[in-house]
């Protein structure tokens, strides 16, 4: 669905992205991670067809960006990070203003825009002026106009953000509703990690304008990380389990918290057996076997050299 | 067009929902429509040529083709169709470097502009539409306070001096001439003064810029009657309308998605 071919922008000299390259599938939810003034938005901004790269190409549902700018932007819903709607129009105006500039007829956007309105909870309020809407209420709107048009693609920009918990929480059981029930694609700008680890498919880490990292967590955590941490938790422990676990080949390191014991292993090294016979074998109760997973602010820690 | 005219809705729609926009709109038409022909009425003054000296010393002038028998009868004359009707030129530049102020600038300021540059309207439409608001404000503000001053004014002078001075040819070129190619003019520098201003106040500060030589024109060209007279207005219409032509090809150059995007 979108698809970007060595993508570069820049600005009097300074290279916000730099020969940005990736894929991105229809129906997936693409996280695109990076720290402030990494390039997100100006990749946002350059898909959205608001800005012209300074070299490379992209593609929005087969649409070139510098051929068929107009048509990508009738194809597309952009939720940007403000919520930029007209403070002084009442939530209808900014709806129906926005429904004729997709080239909605008045009927079709009346019934589209109720039906918005009514999913969240806006309706009620529909004759109000923007200004006196509270942040969560205004970010709801402006996720409605995105979707005013039954975009083919989503480009949200922290759409979260200032929202209280439950507003969150509703965000995103519709962002996931959008992708797997609608089959919307859509690429989604966080800096939220658990939201991004909880809603994306794959995700992309930019920083200072380049991709640094690009797949399924799963993937990254992989190329990534040398090692793999294997918690077992016991009964009891002595030094003398502790000192059979460290003789195993491919373990590299071992550490107690308590009465788990943290095994760092060559992430080459299927241990989990091998660890389990000695504990066992050794007469200590064995309760729980665990992989530690390496979280997705591991992976984006690693990934930006922090 | 269709998109354009959606715009220039919104644009309408918003100025008539903000009480500071419509009290820079409707002051000023108020002082130049209404107080300003009154303030011009008043000073009408009828000259006493009832002595047999007074009808033998007349003398008998003649300004655009109509008779008039002393001073006081020029200076109406004068003020009814020279000074009141330029004078009421600050109203199209003034009222439409305010709204377009707003317009432009505004979104910026308020962080509108850039979910409307995501939309797909063109760059031709995004500058049509964005001129039609201020441009018709400022016409029909400018037009109607045009009409009402002129009824003002014949009013005192049929009251004080028993005629209508009214020469309605001017006012016709005023009203129809003048008037849009001011607008036009102002539309066009505003939207240029807009794309670089940062802010509202910003943008009508420098649009202010243009009232000053529209002025000194006006009313240098209007001390001299002679020269002030229907085919000079209608050349200077055209001047106007010339030089909003070299704005509006500087400003739709401006009105460009990645120049608007970078100064917000």
């Amino acid at each position: 669905m979108i698809e970007t071919f060595d993508l570069t922008k820049k600005f009097d000299g300074v290279t916000a992205v730099n020969e940005v390259s990736f894929k991105v599938f229809k129906g997936e939810i693409f996280g695109y991670l990076g720290p402030n003034g990494a390039g997100k938005t100006t990749t946002v901004r350059l898909l959205s067809c608001v800005l012209r790269p300074t070299s490379g190409t992209a593609t929005v549902c087969g649409y070139d960006i510098l051929e068929d700018a107009d048509k990508i932007r009738s194809i597309i819903g952009v939720l940007t990070e403000f919520p930029t709607l007209y403070e002084r129009l009442s939530a209808l105006d900014n709806l129906l203003f926005f429904a004729k500039l997709y080239g909605m007829n008045e009927n079709e956007a009346r019934r589209r825009i109720k039906e918005l309105l009514e999913f969240f909870g806006l309706w009620e309020r529909r004759r109000d002026k923007v200004g006196t809407f509270s942040k969560g209420m205004m970010k709801k709107l402006a996720i409605a106009r995105a979707l005013l048009h039954d975009p083919e693609v989503l480009f949200l920009d922290e759409p979260t953000s200032g929202l209280d918990p439950k507003s969150a929480k509703e965000i995103r059981e519709l962002i996931l509703k959008l992708s797997k029930a609608e089959k919307r694609t859509i690429f989604l700008c966080t800096h939220n990690l658990f939201e991004a680890e909880m809603l994306c498919n794959r995700i992309a880490v930019i920083n200072e304008g380049v991709i640094v990292g690009i797949g399924e967590k799963g993937e990254l955590e992989e190329k990534l990380f040398k090692s793999k941490v294997i918690e077992v938790k016991v009964s009891e422990l002595d030094e003398r389990l502790l000192e059979k676990i460290r003789e195993i080949t491919g373990v590299i390191n071992v550490k107690v918290k308590g009465n788990i014991i943290e095994i760092t292993v060559n992430k080459d090294f299927n241990l989990h057996h091998e660890i389990a016979e000695k504990v066992v074998l050794g007469g200590y109760k064995l309760k729980a076997l665990t992989e530690k997973r390496h979280s997705l602010e591991d992976i984006y820690m690693t990934l930006i050299g922090e | 067009m269709r998109k354009a005219l959606a715009i220039m809705r919104k644009d309408l729609k918003e100025v008539f929902s903000s009480r500071q926009l419509i009290i820079s709109i409707v002051v000023p038409a108020l002082v130049f429509g209404v107080i300003l022909p009154i303030v011009f009425g008043l000073s009408f003054t009828a000259e006493d040529n009832s002595t047999e000296i007074g009808i033998l010393n007349q003398t008998i002038y003649r300004y655009d083709g109509v008779v008039l028998r002393d001073s006081s009868e020029v200076i109406a004359y004068w003020m009814m169709n020279y000074m009141l009707p330029i004078l009421l030129m600050v109203l199209p530049c003034g009222i439409t470097c305010v709204v377009a102020a707003d317009s432009i600038a505004g979104e910026k300021e308020r962080k509108t502009l850039e979910a409307l540059l995501l939309m797909p309207v063109s760059n031709f439409e995004l500058f049509i539409g964005k001129m039609l608001a201020p441009f018709v404000i400022g016409v029909v503000i400018a037009s109607v306070s045009a009409i009402v001053s002129m009824a003002i004014s014949s009013y005192f002078s049929i009251s004080l001096l028993g005629k209508s001075f009214l020469n309605i040819s001017t006012w016709a070129i005023t009203i129809l001439l003048l008037i849009p190619t001011v607008a036009f003019m102002a539309i066009t520098f505003s939207v240029i003064v807009s794309v670089y201003a940062k802010g509202v106040r910003e943008a009508q500060q420098m649009s202010g810029a243009i009232i000053v030589p529209i002025v000194i024109i006006l009313i240098a060209s209007a001390t001299n009657m002679a020269v002030f007279a229907g085919v000079s207005r209608i050349l200077l219409a055209l001047l106007f309308l010339l030089t909003g032509l070299i704005f509006s090809y500087v400003s739709s150059k401006l009105m460009d998605r990645e120049k608007l995007i970078l100064r917000v």
